[in-house]
């Protein structure tokens, strides 16, 4: 029969590789018999690459455990090559960077899934939902909720600042005369949820230093 | 085939009616055959501020329903000769007498005879809005130097904006004060244009003799020294193409002499 698990040594450690073509239950078997014929004394820690086959997260669990039946080899870590539709979607909404060129006026409101990028401004009674972060190239005179996925890291950043309310995450502020005073000056301001879990406002170059600031932009720490 | 110019504004009480009427005449006085069409159905005053009221037989719910023609409901103005038509809403019934398909289509015919259809929005966004936007082609907004003017001149840009028929709006800025203007008490005009941020058609200075004239049923643009009625007069060019400069917001500061003179005149 032809081998359909290879088992490679690499300076990261053990890789056990899995034949693409081959039966599940082939595998499994496979695999114990790979389980059984490996008899050192110590643990030896091996890392599972399914390849370009899909395997269900019980399927994983099963081919672990057939590793692991002897107790000398240990999976760390399982690779693979494909993703599912919906991880893949749910992947591309939260990399989502929608451009939106134009006003927000009263009463209209802009929906974006991820992140959303406005030239224009966004007038009083306007309103910006966002699942990810907003930047507006413009002035901010309206609300903005951002980070309504759930993203707690979520930032609300304006040329002009002069929201009249900001909500990030679940985290609602309606800005008073007092607040705004605090803040000073509006111009180039960015708003996130501090540590205490109260919406904090920064020049907006402190952008890049904040934890929030994801991976996908250029330039972020 | 002419064109349909609504005026709307979304908050009552700026001016509309006032505006529709002296453009109307503006537009008629530069040698353009004009009609105004009232959709304000139930609260109908163009007629009252054109002073034609007991001219009126039929209306714009009659023709719709086709009780009468078209030329039968149009009421003509004699002042401006046989250039200025005006279509009356009815009175009796209201806005949910027509749809904006009847208006639509009704728009459409009265275009085919005139250059130029004014069509006088009702305040609000519903059902009389809808009606006087449906045949329109051009829109102008019309606010005042107020906040809630302009909140609502917004709001209405941005209703404008989604119907893919309407050209995009012109503003007017009416009721302009010069002195709180200058004192910063009420918005001044570049704040107004940059945050509703579309073009400038006209600005109207604030004039008791507006509304006296109003209320005598003969519009201000009659009265070829007024200032207002320059500014009206203005637009009415504007519309028509020509680059006309905007007026000076300036009162005429009255010198002392001046005013010594006046008091010894009295």
């Amino acid at each position: 029969m032809k081998q359909v698990v290879h088992m490679k040594g690499t300076k990261d450690g053990f890789i056990i590789k899995l034949d693409d073509k081959a039966a599940y239950q082939d595998l499994l078997i496979a695999l114990m018999e790979l389980a059984e014929s490996y008899t050192t004394d110590r643990q030896v820690d091996v890392q599972l690459h399914l390849g370009y086959r899909y395997c269900s997260e019980e399927e994983q669990e099963r081919l672990v455990a057939a590793i692991e039946k002897t107790n000398k080899l240990h999976v760390t870590q399982i690779n693979s090559d494909v993703v599912t539709k919906q991880e893949s979607e749910a992947q591309l909404i939260k990399l989502q960077n929608e451009m939106y060129v134009g006003m927000v006026r009263s009463g209209q409101v802009l929906r974006a899934d991820g992140d959303v990028f406005i030239v224009g401004n966004v007038n009083q009674n306007g309103r910006v939902v966002a699942g990810g972060n907003i930047y507006i190239l413009g002035r901010l005179k309206g609300m903005a909720y951002a980070g309504q996925n759930g993203n707690e890291h979520a930032v609300v950043a304006a040329s002009y600042f002069e929201a009249t309310h900001i909500c990030i995450g679940e985290v609602m502020e309606t800005m008073s005369n007092e607040k705004v005073a605090q803040t000073g000056h509006t111009e180039l301001t960015c708003a996130h949820l501090n540590e205490q879990g109260v919406i904090a406002y920064k020049p907006i170059h402190e952008l890049r230093n904040m934890p929030s600031f994801f991976m996908t932009a250029k330039g972020g720490n | 085939m002419g064109e349909a110019i609504v005026i709307t504004s979304g908050k009552g009480g700026v001016g509309k009616t006032t505006t529709t009427a002296n453009l109307g005449i503006a537009l008629a006085l530069q040698g353009k055959k004009v009609c105004l069409v009232d959709t304000d159905i139930g609260l109908r005053n163009l007629d009252v501020v054109l002073g034609l009221e007991n001219r009126i037989i039929y209306d714009l719910v009659d023709v719709v329903e086709g009780r009468c023609r078209l030329h039968q409901a149009l009421v003509k103005d004699k002042r401006v000769e046989e250039r200025l038509y005006l279509l009356p809403a009815a009175q009796t019934t209201d806005k949910t007498a027509v749809s904006p398909t009847q208006m639509k289509a009704l728009i459409d015919e009265i275009k085919q005879t005139f250059d130029y259809v004014l069509i006088d929005c009702p305040a609000g966004i519903e059902q009389g809005y809808r009606n006087a936007v449906a045949g329109a082609d051009q829109a102008i907004v019309v606010a005042t130097p107020e906040i809630s003017a302009v909140r609502d001149a917004d709001r209405i840009i941005g209703l404008l904006e989604q119907e893919a028929h309407v050209g995009a709006p012109k503003l007017i800025i009416n009721r302009v004060r010069h002195h709180l203007m200058e004192s910063g008490d009420t918005l001044d005009i570049n704040e107004i244009t940059a945050h509703l941020s579309i073009d400038l058609i006209g600005i109207i200075l604030d004039d008791e003799d507006v509304i006296t004239s109003s209320n005598k049923g003969e519009p201000i643009v009659m009265d070829p020294n007024n200032k207002a009625s320059l500014a009206y007069r203005n637009i009415a060019r504007r519309i028509l193409g020509e680059s006309v400069p905007l007026m000076a917001i300036t009162e005429d500061k009255k010198g002392f002499f001046t005013k010594l003179f006046a008091i010894f005149s009295k």
